[in-house]
């Protein structure tokens, strides 16, 4: 996993315009009122470009270089996803450190942002890899789909919930140890399935 | 215990209107080549020696171990370049040495930073704007650079200049003069096989149609070149194949000099690899091979080896 792990430090760091804009909107949102915005948003971005470079890695001249070295598909897929969440998930913690120094934001107000961070990038990195894996080329397009079906399910469990005794009623009304928890299950599941379709969908690829 | 670093039997692999049904060996302290034209199945051979596809039937192994379970050490005595692979294209030379020495702790980054020099090869270029013979050189030195126990190159010395190829022919010479080492390689080029291989493999259609040493194929192969008179009054006994040509017929034979004494006035020309190609793919009017026929093509050689 060192060679993989090397590997994508040196894919990231050729992305340094990237990694400069992303700086200058971490500046930016920490800076402004939109700081929950930025502590949700850019880490999410940040785990959607690692799970991009899944579809580099499996383009047709690179992967036969690229899977000819010495390590598994398991050991492939924890590299991704550990690259793709955690980096990210401690950019949630520096950012919402510093907007609630900024912002004077209360120790549990930020916790719910954190929380929230992780799970939204949790659920783009767990959309991201398999996409990547399973269309490569056709990956931009399959993104869209499913997060259009995702997005649909959402309103529609919304739409059809709304209301004193609806979806998102029962979710606010919910104690606080609930959401985490429910949060942190949440994390949990989503991960896991998208690791098993991962796994699977890249031990069954022919390479 | 075998000897054989690779071995491949009866490996099958399904695809629409191609079956790939391959029988090999490559043995330890050996330089064994796999030839046939483009489509022939000699990719898909190698991807599948190296885990990278996994074939419907037969068993394969690649340093004792199966090829669908390669573990991380055994892939680390393997390099291996495939036709139309490549680095990340804005990885420097830089970069992919690093991130070689990160994969593979046997990596020599002194031995292959000096033959990146003597190859003229730039560290720090990104890989887009290599051209093909450069690409070609440089996967070959990445390749050779950890030190492996086996190479299994497909058309390294593809877009090549003769001198290059030369150079790279030279190095891998010098690399299997450390005992204990084996190379499968694949090459349009049939002067490359001739002059480095000890002994080669050709694939048709997904098939084995023969396995011979380069030393029969020097001393004892020859192609008849024969009018249509002649052709119909052939001693068929040593023909291996023979495909029309323009003005008459070309016969492959294994016993040249059966021929050269009955048929004293026939044409004879030595055997080489692309007149072998070209007349076994072309024998039949093009009819795939079938697995028994690679079956008995190779105890038929393996009866004259003995």
């Amino acid at each position: 996993m060192k060679g993989l792990v090397e590997r994508d430090m040196i894919a990231m760091g050729k992305n340094r315009l990237f990694l400069i804009v992303m700086l200058a909107l971490c500046v930016f949102y920490t800076v402004s009122d939109m700081y929950i915005t930025g502590v949700l948003l850019m880490p999410m971005l940040f785990s959607t470009v690692c799970g991009a470079m899944v579809r580099n890695d499996l383009s047709a001249p690179v992967r036969r270089t690229l899977f000819a070295m010495p390590f598994s598909a398991g050991e492939y897929i924890a590299e991704k996803y550990l690259i793709a969440t955690v980096p990210a998930c401690l950019l949630a913690v520096v950012l919402q450190a510093l907007s609630a120094v900024a912002h004077r934001q209360s120790f549990a107000q930020s916790a719910v942002v954190v929380v929230f961070a992780v799970l939204f990038t949790a659920l783009s990195a767990s959309i991201e890899i398999p996409v990547n894996i399973i269309f490569r080329d056709r990956a931009q397009l399959a993104r869209i789909c499913v997060l259009a079906v995702a997005l649909a399910i959402v309103a529609l469990a919304i739409f059809v919930g709304v209301g004193a005794d609806g979806v998102p009623a029962a979710i606010a009304a919910m104690p606080l140890w609930a959401w985490y928890g429910g949060a942190i299950a949440c994390t949990v599941a989503v991960l896991a399935s998208s690791v098993a379709v991962s796994l699977h969908a890249l031990r069954v690829a022919q390479l | 215990m075998t000897d054989d670093f690779i071995t491949l039997d009866r490996v099958t692999q399904h695809y629409t209107g191609f079956t790939l049904d391959v029988t090999m060996r490559v043995p330890k302290d050996s330089i064994t080549a796999l030839v046939g034209v483009n489509g022939s199945g000699k990719t898909t051979t190698f991807r599948i020696i190296l885990g990278l596809a996994k074939p419907d039937a037969g068993t394969g192994t690649l340093l004792g171990t199966d090829v669908t379970q390669l573990p991380n050490s055994v892939k680390r005595r393997v390099g291996a370049v495939l036709a139309d692979s490549s680095f990340d294209a804005v990885f420097t030379g830089t970069d992919v040495i690093r991130q070689a020495k990160a994969f593979y702790p046997t990596f020599n980054a002194t031995l292959c930073r000096t033959l990146l020099t003597r190859f003229s090869l730039p560290e720090n270029k990104p890989m887009s704007d290599f051209s093909t013979g450069m690409m070609a050189k440089f996967k070959t030195i990445i390749a050779m650079s950890h030190e492996p126990d086996v190479l299994i190159l497909d058309e390294p010395t593809a877009g090549l200049d003769v001198v290059a190829r030369n150079e790279l022919l030279d190095l891998l010479r010098a690399y299997m003069e450390t005992p204990g080492r084996a190379i499968l390689i694949s090459s349009h080029n049939s002067k490359d096989i001739e002059t480095l291989c000890d002994d080669f493999y050709v694939i048709d259609r997904g098939r084995i149609r023969l396995h011979e040493t380069i030393d029969r194929l020097r001393d004892d192969y020859a192609v008849l070149m024969l009018t249509d008179d002649q052709a119909a009054e052939l001693d068929r006994t040593h023909i291996l194949a023979s495909a029309r040509v323009r003005g008459g017929v070309h016969a492959l034979t294994d016993a040249r000099r059966y021929y050269e004494e009955n048929m004293p006035g026939v044409a004879v020309a030595r055997g080489d690899i692309d007149e072998l190609i070209t007349i076994m793919t072309a024998d039949q009017n093009a009819a795939p091979p079938t697995a028994t026929e690679s079956h008995n093509a190779d105890a038929h050689n393996e009866r004259n080896q003995s």
